[in-house]
C-alpha cells in the first residue's frame, strides 16, 4: 500500500446553480484513517460529498481520488473510480423493489464472474460484518431505520472497497443504534483498514469515530478548522468552533 | 492441475492428489479481482473432486481482503457440508481470526420458489380482495361525493389557487396536442371516408360522417382518452409520491383532509377540463376534415351548410354530457390509484400504471352504457 493520501481535493469551488456553496476547499484524506466533514446545518457538507464522489459537477478545482482526477475522467475510467469506492447514502437508498439480498448482489452479479452460491456466500459474510446474520430474504421495507443503513453499508462494501463514504450514518437514529454504528465502523476501520469519509454533525460519534476533522462554515464558504476533535474542543482559536464542539446555543458561554 | 489469475498475482495450485487427500497451495494477494477468477473454478475442482480431506496450504497468501477470507471459508463450508475434512496451512494469524470472526453461521434462507399456489384458495383469496376492493371503492366515491358537494355549498373554504394550478396543469397544457390530435383525427376520418363515399359519388356526405361521429362519440373520447394518459397518470404518480413522503400522512395529522385536499380540487378541474378539451378536438377535428373536403373541391360554405344541416343540437349536447362523466372517471381513478399506492418506489409506478388502465377501461364501459341509455331515450 503506498503512502500517498486517499483523496486530495484542491481548490475546489461548487454550489448549485447561482449559489456559490463552497469557495476554496483543500484537504487530504490519509489511507485507513476516519475523516469526519462536519458543520452547521446548511455549509455545504453534503455538497463537499456529492462533489467529491462526482455526482455534481464543481465549479472549479481538482477531486483525486487513489491518485486518480475525478473531473477529467469520463466513460470507463470513471466507471473504475466508481467502483473503487463505496456510499452510503443519508436514508440508506436501498432499491426497495428488491430483497435485501439482490441489494447486495447486484454488483456482484454486474462485475465478477462468481458463482451464485459464493456470491451469497460473500453477501451473507457482509451481514454478518454489519451484525444483521441472515435477514437477506427480507425487503427494505421490512427493515428498521438502523437496519436500513447497517444494509446500506454492507452495500457500499460489497466489492471490498478501500475507501467508504458515509453520509449522515448516526442521523435519525436512537443512541444505542447511534452508538452500535459508530463502533462498526471504528471496527471495520481498524480490521480491513477501509478509509472512511463520514459526514456527519452528531457530536458523540464525532468524538468516538474521528482521527481527522474538517470543518465547514457556511459564512466563509471554506474550512475553518483542521485537526483532531478533542484538540479541537479544547484549544481552538475560533470561538464558533468551540461553541460547536461544546453545544452552546451562543458564542457568549463559550 | 493448475488454476492462477493470468497476471500470477495470486494462484492456486494442485500440489498433490490422491484417493484420500487433495492439496492444494493458494497464494498471492486474495483480492475480490482474484478470487472472481479463481473462485469458479476452484468449484469445479471440488465438485469433481473425490477425495477426503483437503489440505489447503496458504503459507504464501501475502495479502486478503474481506472477498478472499470469504473465499477460504467457503472452502471449508463446502467440504464440512459434504462431510469431508478440511485442513488449511500457514494462514497468517490475523486472517484466520478474520476468518472465524466472519464466517456466516445463519445463512439468509433462500427465497421459497413460487409453488403452483391451491386453485380454492386462490380463487377464494380473489373473490375476498375483489369484495374488499370493491367495499374500499364504494367508500371512496361516496367519500368523494360528499366532501365535493361540502366545497360546492360553502366554497369559501376552497383553495383556488392550488385548484387553478391544477387547471393549469391538465387544462391548458394539454390544448396543444388536443388540437393536434383532433385535427389528424379530423383529417384522417375524412380522408378515409372519401374512398368509399367516392364510389357512390356522395363526396359531400364526408361532412356527415365526420361531424356525427365526431360529436356525438369520438370529440369526448378521444379528449377522454388523452386525458386520461396526460393527467390521470400525474395524478397517481403525484399522490403515490405525497403517500410515499408522508406528505398525505402530514396533511392528515395537521387535520386537514387529503380528501378535500388533494382529489377534490383534481376531480372539479377534470369535469371542467375534459369537456373543453373535448371541445377543442370536435373543432379542430371538423377543420381537419374541412381541409379535405376543401382539397376535395368543395366550398368552405359547402361543407358548413352541410355540417349545419348534418348534427343537431341534442347530438352536440350528448357528446358533450359524456366528456363530464369521462373527468369524473378520469380523476377519481387516478387519485383513487395513487392515494391508495403502497409506500415504495415500484408501487408509484404500478399505481400509475393502474390509473391509466382502468381509466380507459372505465371510459369505454361508460361510453357503451351511455350509448345504450341515449339510444332508449331517443336521444
Amino acid at each position: 500500500m503506498s503512502n500517498e493520501p486517499m483523496i486530495v481535493v484542491k481548490k475546489l469551488r461548487a454550489g448549485y446553480g447561482d449559489t456559490l456553496v463552497l469557495d476554496d476547499v483543500s484537504l487530504e484524506v490519509n489511507r485507513g484513517e476516519i475523516f469526519v466533514i462536519l458543520g452547521g446545518s446548511g455549509c455545504g457538507k453534503s455538497t463537499l460529498l456529492r462533489n467529491m464522489i462526482g455526482l455534481d459537477e464543481p465549479f472549479g478545482g481538482e477531486v483525486h481520488i487513489n491518485g486518480k482526477d475525478m473531473l477529467s475522467a469520463s466513460g470507463r475510467e470513471l466507471d473504475e473510480i466508481y467502483r473503487s469506492f463505496g456510499v452510503m447514502y443519508q436514508n440508506g437508498a436501498l432499491w426497495g423493489s428488491m430483497t435485501v439480498m439482490e441489494n447486495l448482489r447486484l454488483a456482484l452479479e454486474e462485475f465478477t464472474n462468481l458463482p451464485s452460491e459464493a456470491m451469497d456466500y460473500v453477501c451473507d459474510m457482509k451481514l454478518k460484518l454489519v451484525g444483521l446474520e441472515g435477514i437477506g430474504n427480507l425487503m427494505p421495507s421490512e427493515l428498521s431505520g438502523g437496519m436500513r443503513k447497517r444494509v446500506a453499508i454492507a452495500r457500499a462494501m460489497v466489492m471490498d472497497p478501500e475507501l467508504v463514504f458515509l453520509d449522515e450514518p448516526s442521523a435519525g437514529l436512537d443512541p444505542i443504534s447511534s452508538a452500535g454504528l459508530d463502533q462498526l465502523i471504528l471496527h471495520l476501520s481498524r480490521e480491513l483498514g477501509i478509509t472512511f469519509v463520514v459526514v456527519t454533525h452528531e457530536l458523540e460519534s464525532i468524538f468516538t469515530i474521528a482521527d481527522e476533522v474538517i470543518m465547514l462554515d457556511h459564512r466563509v464558504k471554506r474550512v475553518v478548522a483542521r485537526g483532531k476533535p478533542k484538540e479541537l474542543r479544547d484549544r481552538s482559536k475560533d470561538p464558533w468552533v468551540r461553541q460547536f464542539f461544546h453545544r452552546l446555543a451562543s458564542l457568549d458561554e463559550a | 492441475m493448475e488454476i492462477s489469475h493470468k497476471d500470477r498475482d495470486s494462484y492456486f495450485v494442485v500440489r498433490n492428489a490422491s484417493a484420500q487427500q487433495l492439496t492444494v497451495e493458494v497464494g498471492g494477494r486474495l483480492v475480490l479481482r482474484m478470487v472472481d477468477q479463481l473462485w469458479p473454478q476452484a468449484k469445479k475442482m471440488l465438485a469433481s473432486d473425490k477425495s477426503t480431506i483437503l489440505v489447503v496450504d496458504a503459507n504464501n497468501v501475502s495479502y486478503c481482503d474481506a472477498a478472499g477470507i470469504a473465499f477460504l471459508s467457503w472452502l471449508k463450508k463446502h467440504q464440512t457440508s459434504h462431510k469431508r475434512e478440511f485442513l488449511l496451512l500457514g494462514l497468517s494469524k490475523e486472517y484466520t481470526k478474520r476468518m472465524e470472526k466472519f464466517e456466516p453461521t445463519t445463512v439468509s434462507p433462500q427465497p421459497e420458489p413460487k409453488t403452483h399456489a391451491h386453485m380454492v384458495s386462490d380463487m377464494g383469496y380473489s373473490v375476498y380482495s375483489w369484495w374488499r376492493g370493491l367495499k374500499d371503492r364504494i367508500i371512496f366515491i361516496g367519500n368523494l361525493t360528499a366532501k365535493t358537494t361540502r366545497v360546492l355549498f360553502n366554497p369559501s373554504r376552497f383553495r383556488f389557487g392550488d385548484f387553478f394550478q391544477v387547471v393549469e396543469n391538465c387544462g391548458p397544457n394539454a390544448f396543444g396536442l388536443s388540437v393536434l390530435i383532433g385535427m389528424l383525427f379530423g383529417l384522417i376520418l375524412a380522408f378515409q371516408a372519401t374512398v368509399p363515399m367516392k364510389m357512390f359519388g356522395v363526396e359531400i356526405y364526408v361532412a356527415d360522417l365526420v361531424a356525427l361521429s365526431l360529436l356525438r362519440v369520438l370529440g369526448s373520447f378521444i379528449a377522454a382518452i388523452l386525458f386520461c394518459a396526460r393527467s390521470g397518470s400525474s395524478f397517481a404518480a403525484e399522490l403515490g409520491t405525497m403517500k410515499l413522503n408522508e406528505e398525505i400522512d402530514a396533511l392528515t395529522t395537521l387535520g386537514l383532509d387529503p380528501m378535500s385536499f388533494l382529489v377534490v380540487p383534481r376531480v372539479i378541474a377534470s369535469i371542467i377540463m375534459v369537456p373543453l378539451l373535448a371541445l377543442s378536438v370536435m373543432l379542430f377535428g371538423l377543420i381537419g376534415a374541412g381541409i379535405v373536403m376543401y382539397s376535395l373541391g368543395f366550398a368552405p360554405i359547402t361543407y358548413f351548410n352541410q355540417l349545419v344541416s348534418a348534427v343537431s343540437l341534442v347530438d352536440f349536447s350528448s357528446g358533450l354530457f359524456k366528456s363530464f362523466i369521462y373527468g369524473y372517471i378520469i380523476a377519481a381513478v387516478g387519485c383513487y390509484c395513487g392515494m391508495r399506492s403502497e409506500k415504495d418506489s415500484a408501487a408509484v409506478g404500478k399505481a400509475t400504471t393502474a390509473a391509466v388502465v382502468n381509466g380507459i377501461v372505465l371510459i369505454v364501459v361508460a361510453e357503451g352504457i351511455m350509448s345504450v341509455m341515449f339510444y332508449l331515450l331517443g336521444v
